[in-house]
C-alpha cells in the first residue's frame, strides 16, 4: 500500500485517512480494519510522542496478614517435606494460609498478645496433624543426628 | 447543471476567489458547488465565502458534511451495535484474576507507560488494575471479531517457547496464521525481498508478548506501524504500549494467562467468521 512509513509521528489511522483525503488513496482501496477503527477507536491515541502519565507514583499493597506471614515464614521456614504446592489448585489453602486464618480467628475471639496468639495457632495446626518445625529445632536435629552418626557411624 | 468542484483546503480562500470570478462570468446560470475535503477552520472560512456567493449569485449550493463516509456495505452495517459479537460476555473480571492476569514484573523494569495501568506494586512486584483491563481486552476482542467478519488475514506473533505450541495450534484451530519463530528483519517491509514474491501481508497482528528478547521490543510493532497494520498486543509491565493499536495491560508469561488469551481470541475469531457465514447466507437467499 501506498504511504509513508514514517511510523511515529501519527498513529496508522490519521495516516491513512490523510492518503484518502488527499487523494493518494481511494476511498474504495482502504483498508479493511479502516472502518472498524473509526468506529471503535482505541482508548488511548496509539502514538509514538506521547507523554508518559506525570504522576508515576505507585501505590505499595500490604496486608495486616502480611506480617503474620513474613513471621511464619520466618520461623518455620517453608516446610517443603510436608508441601507441594499445586498451582491449578484453587480450592485448598496453603499450610500458611491455614495458619493466618486461624491466627485472625483467634484474634477475633478474644484479646490476647500477638506473640501468644503465635502460639495458640502454632500448637492449633500441631493438634490438626499439620508438622510445624521451627528452624531452631530444625538445626538442633540436624545436629543431633551428625552427632549420633560421627559416634555410632554405621 | 453545472458543477464546481472547490478544494478547500489552506488554499481555500484562493481556489474560492477563482470560483467567484468564474460564478460571475456564468451569472445566471443555475451552479452547484461542492466542497470536499476540508479542514474545520477551512469549513468555517468556506462556508462564509459560500454564503457570499449563494447571495449574490443566488446559487444552489450542496455542502458536503466532513468526515463522512457512507456505511452502506453490509459489513459496515454491523458497526451500528455496540457489541456485535458480545465479546462482553465471553470473559468476566473473576476469569482474568483466576488466569493471573494481575501479575506483572518486578517493579525494576516497570516501563514509565504502564504504570497508568497498574493497581500497586506488591512485595516489589507490579500488580495490574483489572478494572482497566477488562475494557481493554473487551476493545481488542471486538476489534478481531470485526476483522475476521471482514476476512481479514490474522497473524498470532510470540518470542515465548514455552507457550509457542499453544498459540501456533489455536492460530490453525481458528484458520489464521502464526510466526512464532525468530523475526527475521525487514519481513514486513521488505517482503518481496524475503519470500522472492509479492505476498499478502495480514491485516491484523496479534502479539502475545511484544518482546523479542529480555530487552528489545518485537520488530514486528514497529514494522506493523510502519505499514499501517493493526495490532492487538498483550503488554506486561516492562513492555512499550506505545505503537500498539490495541494493548492489553497483562501478564503474559504464565501459561494458564496464555491459554486464557488463547481461548478468547479462538473464540472471538470463530463467531466473527460464523457471523459472516450467516450474514453471507441471508444475502444469497434474499437474491434468489
Amino acid at each position: 500500500m501506498a504511504g509513508s512509513r514514517i511510523d511515529k509521528f501519527s498513529n496508522i489511522f490519521a495516516r491513512v485517512e490523510g492518503m484518502i483525503r488527499s487523494g493518494a488513496l481511494k476511498y474504495e482501496d482502504k483498508p479493511i480494519w479502516f472502518n472498524v477503527y473509526k468506529a471503535f477507536p482505541p482508548k488511548v491515541n496509539p502514538t509514538y510522542t506521547r507523554k508518559p502519565s506525570e504522576n508515576q507514583q505507585v501505590v505499595n499493597i500490604l496486608y495486616p496478614e502480611d506480617l503474620v506471614r513474613a513471621k511464619y515464614y520466618a520461623v518455620y521456614g517453608s516446610q517443603k517435606s510436608q508441601e507441594v504446592v499445586d498451582l491449578t489448585e484453587k480450592e485448598t489453602p496453603t499450610q500458611c494460609q491455614r495458619f493466618v486464618d486461624k491466627y485472625f480467628e483467634l484474634k477475633k475471639s478474644g484479646r490476647v498478645s500477638d506473640d501468644d496468639l503465635f502460639r495458640q495457632a502454632a500448637s492449633f495446626m500441631r493438634a490438626q496433624g499439620f508438622k510445624l518445625e521451627s528452624e531452631v529445632e530444625k538445626k538442633e536435629q540436624k545436629e543431633l543426628h551428625n552427632m549420633a552418626q560421627e559416634m555410632f557411624p554405621s | 447543471m453545472f458543477t464546481f468542484r472547490i478544494f478547500a483546503n489552506r488554499t481555500s480562500s484562493q481556489h474560492l476567489n477563482k470560483a467567484l470570478r468564474q460564478c460571475s462570468v456564468l451569472k445566471g446560470c443555475n451552479s452547484q458547488i461542492r466542497k470536499i475535503h476540508t479542514t474545520r477552520q477551512c469549513n468555517r472560512l468556506a462556508s462564509s465565502k459560500l454564503q457570499e456567493l449563494q447571495s449574490e449569485f443566488n446559487l444552489q449550493i450542496k455542502m458536503e458534511k466532513d468526515e463522512e463516509y457512507p456505511f452502506d456495505d453490509f459489513e459496515d452495517q454491523v458497526l451500528t451495535s455496540p457489541d456485535f459479537f458480545e465479546v462482553k460476555n465471553m470473559v468476566t473480571l473473576h476469569d482474568l484474576f483466576d488466569a493471573r492476569v494481575h501479575f506483572g514484573h518486578k517493579s525494576g523494569c516497570r516501563n514509565e507507560y504502564m504504570t497508568d495501568y497498574l493497581f500497586g506494586s506488591r512485595l516489589e512486584v507490579d500488580i495490574f488494575d483489572l478494572d482497566q483491563t477488562l475494557p481493554l481486552l473487551h476493545d481488542a476482542l471486538n476489534f478481531m471479531a470485526h476483522i475476521a467478519y471482514r476476512k481479514g488475514v490474522i497473524l498470532f506473533l510470540s518470542r515465548n517457547l514455552q507457550n509457542m505450541h499453544l498459540i501456533e495450534q489455536t492460530a490453525k484451530q481458528c484458520g489464521e496464521y502464526s510466526h512464532c519463530r525468530k523475526w527475521q528483519e525487514n519481513l514486513f517491509t521488505n517482503s518481496v525481498r524475503h519470500y522472492r514474491s509479492e505476498i499478502r501481508i495480514p491485516d491484523l497482528c496479534v502479539i502475545f508478548n511484544t518482546k523479542d528478547t529480555t530487552v528489545e521490543q518485537h520488530q514486528v510493532v514497529s514494522e506493523s506501524a510502519k505499514l499501517c497494520i493493526p495490532t492487538i498486543g498483550i503488554v506486561d509491565s516492562d513492555c512499550d504500549p506505545r505503537l500498539i493499536t490495541f494493548p492489553i495491560p497483562g501478564n503474559d508469561d504464565t501459561p494458564a494467562t496464555v491459554q486464557l488469551y488463547c481461548r478468547l481470541f479462538k473464540q472471538a475469531i470463530l463467531k466473527g467468521k460464523a457471523a459472516r457465514a450467516k450474514a453471507e447466507k441471508e444475502k444469497n437467499d434474499v437474491k434468489n
